[in-house]
């Protein structure tokens, strides 16, 4: 997702072509369904491709479990992908022109200028977005549930059973809160490390 | 080290056109500075050399190599920008390793180099500092670092010393000087402030709205400005410059505030007839004016009220407001210090004062002289217009 959003952000924030403040647009409206409004297009694209892969001679248990995760994993990323195109804008946005000139006039490509230049500064961009994106698949549990096999849950979709519907009567408590326990440490882990970070991140850019 | 030639050169940003019709040269090995106001294209003139914008129109060559097409990674420059850009995630010496790194220079080379150049500048002990850990000063000589570490053709610099305090600026301005003097490197330095580029280039190039004004040494631009942009621009306070009625009677002459007649002969009352003009701009350096209380002898003598006593330490600047309402400055030693309202003369040499055409704002003494491409709007008047027998010139309404 990272990967993704920070070419096209950096397209978005350095680059003049046809139709750029309009696919900016575009792109904020994509932000406004959730996950769940799409929920329905996104089911029947996996319904027709899962049944193709599970007629075709490849097809073997593991290949479509491997799928299903796949595509989760996809389709969740995808969601993600406009307002982190959005937040990366707004890094680059903040760098001055000057710097990335400064590299190309020193000698740098504008690959290499990017790459060398651009993507260490936006650096706190990166670790706020890979939070992100990392908080949204950990807490993710629309599409899991629907999307993913009973007998391949993640710890979300785990927990949601366990205290839903038919297992509730079922479920052994003391296992049920240590699950809930495991969820909460990497997030908590993960604030605690990178707070700093994200501070910047909220405050904004290079200092140049 | 290159020659830089502009030749025609255009740009234009949507239907904003920010350079226009420019050619200059920038002789080799010489500091050459590029003067003009805010927002007159000046850095976009820089940038369009380093090869950060395209020109729309025009060539620009390089020792007569046309590297228009050049993107600037190609074109070997150095450049510093107005707030350094240096890399803040990268240490001063990996700041000023950066441009040759990207030329895979051995990393000894790049060692010996650095170091090298870092001492050229004093800057030896911050290499591994990060640039938000050094002042103003020191990181104008890293970005300065990085621009010579390359050994480039061209040094560009854009406006390098305006975000320095004033006591850093005046030595760094020194040191610039003599460094460029040292490598005999072509420079190109844009600024806004005229008294740097009067203390430091070889050759100034007066722009405004994009269009070249001037073009010469300093003193040239200083005492011989071409248009009445460049009398007003140039100079701490600048020229000051005072409408007036042209009469003819038989000679042009003009009319002074207090209503003193002053007869212009030769040459200049000769080009004054051709023009025929109604009102003639005089320019005078507040430095030029004589104060006194009575009108001199053989002066230009100027009526009006002090309006303003302002010491400067070494000298006052008085403002007068003249006798016809229009304001003028003059410097003189700290001795002389009127009160306001007090009545006085400006006098001024005839030898010191310049007559402008308030219609092509050119300088009367420069028309004949008129050889800069983009000003050629100068309209030498034909006859049947500038006579200065015709009748109804002497009385001017307004």
């Amino acid at each position: 997702m990272v990967a993704a959003a920070t070419p096209a952000a950096y397209a978005f924030s350095r680059m003049n072509f046809r139709g750029r403040a309009s696919l900016m647009r575009f792109l904020i409206l994509l932000h406004a369904f959730p996950g769940v409004a799409l929920i329905i297009g996104v089911y029947a694209i996996y319904v027709y491709t899962y049944r193709a892969l599970a007629e075709s001679r490849l097809a073997s248990d593991m290949l479509l479990l491997a799928y299903a995760f796949l595509y989760v994993i996809v389709a969740r990323a995808s969601l993600e992908i406009p307002m982190s195109t959005w937040l990366m804008k707004g890094f680059f946005d903040r760098i001055p022109w000057e710097v990335e000139w400064a590299a190309i006039v020193d000698g740098a490509s504008r690959l290499r200028a990017f790459r060398e230049v651009m993507l260490p500064l936006v650096k706190p961009g990166l670790a706020a977005l890979s939070i992100f994106a990392f908080m949204a698949g950990w807490e993710e549990l629309i599409y899991v549930v629907v999307f993913l096999p009973q007998n391949a849950p993640t710890l979300a979709s785990y927990i949601h059973y366990q205290l839903s519907g038919g297992a509730l009567e079922t479920s052994y408590f003391p296992i049920v809160a240590a699950a809930a326990v495991v969820y909460l440490i990497p997030t908590i882990l993960f604030f605690v490390f990178t707070q700093r970070l994200l501070l910047e991140a909220m405050s904004g850019g290079v200092k140049a | 080290m290159v020659e830089v030639e502009l030749r025609g050169v255009w740009k234009v940003f949507g239907d904003f056109v920010a350079v226009r019709d420019v050619n200059l040269v920038f002789p080799d090995g010489k500091f050459s500075s590029i003067l003009g106001p805010s927002g007159s294209g000046k850095t976009t003139l820089l940038y369009l050399i380093a090869g950060i914008y395209k020109p729309t129109r025009g060539e620009i060559l390089f020792d007569g190599r046309d590297v228009s097409k050049l993107p600037p990674n190609k074109r070997n420059v150095g450049l510093v920008f107005q707030n350094y850009a240096l890399y803040p995630h990268m240490t001063v010496f990996d700041n000023i390793a950066f441009p040759l790194r990207l030329r895979k220079t051995p990393s000894h080379v790049i060692e010996r180099k650095v170091v090298e150049v870092a001492e050229m500048l004093g800057i030896e002990g911050l290499l591994d500092r990060y640039p938000a850990q050094l002042s103003g000063g020191q990181q104008q000589r890293v970005a300065l670092a990085r621009a010579l570490v390359k050994e480039p053709e061209v040094l560009l610099l854009d406006e390098p010393l305006s975000n320095l305090d004033a006591l850093v600026r005046l030595r760094i301005r020194g040191e610039l000087k003599r460094l460029q003097q040292d490598l005999g490197i072509t420079a190109i330095y844009v600024t806004h402030d005229q008294s740097e580029a009067m203390a430091m280039a070889d050759l100034i190039a007066v722009i405004h709205k994009g269009e070249v004004q001037q073009v010469g040494a300093p003193e040239e631009i200083y005492r011989r400005p071409r248009n009445l942009f460049v009398a007003g621009f140039i100079g701490m306070p600048p020229a000051n410059l005072v409408t007036l009625k042209v009469r003819a009677v038989p000679e042009p002459c003009v009319e002074l505030p207090g209503g003193s007649l002053y007869c212009l002969e030769g040459l200049r009352g000769e080009k004054l007839k051709r023009l025929g003009i109604e009102k003639v701009v005089l320019g005078f350096r507040p430095e030029d004016v004589v104060l006194s209380e009575h009108p001199l002898d053989d002066y230009l003598a100027l009526e009006g009220e002090v309006y303003v006593v302002e010491p400067l330490g070494r000298e006052n600047l008085i403002t007068l407001i003249l006798s016809d309402g229009q304001p003028a400055k003059a410097l003189a030693p700290p001795v002389v210090n009127p009160r306001p309202g007090e009545r006085m003369y400006m006098n001024v040499e005839p030898s010191k004062a310049m007559l402008f055409d308030p219609e092509t704002e050119l300088n009367i003494d420069l028309i004949e002289l008129e050889t800069l491409p983009g000003i050629a709007r100068a309209s030498i008047v034909g006859e049947s217009k500038g006579s200065a027998e015709g009748e109804g010139l002497g009385e001017v309404e307004d």
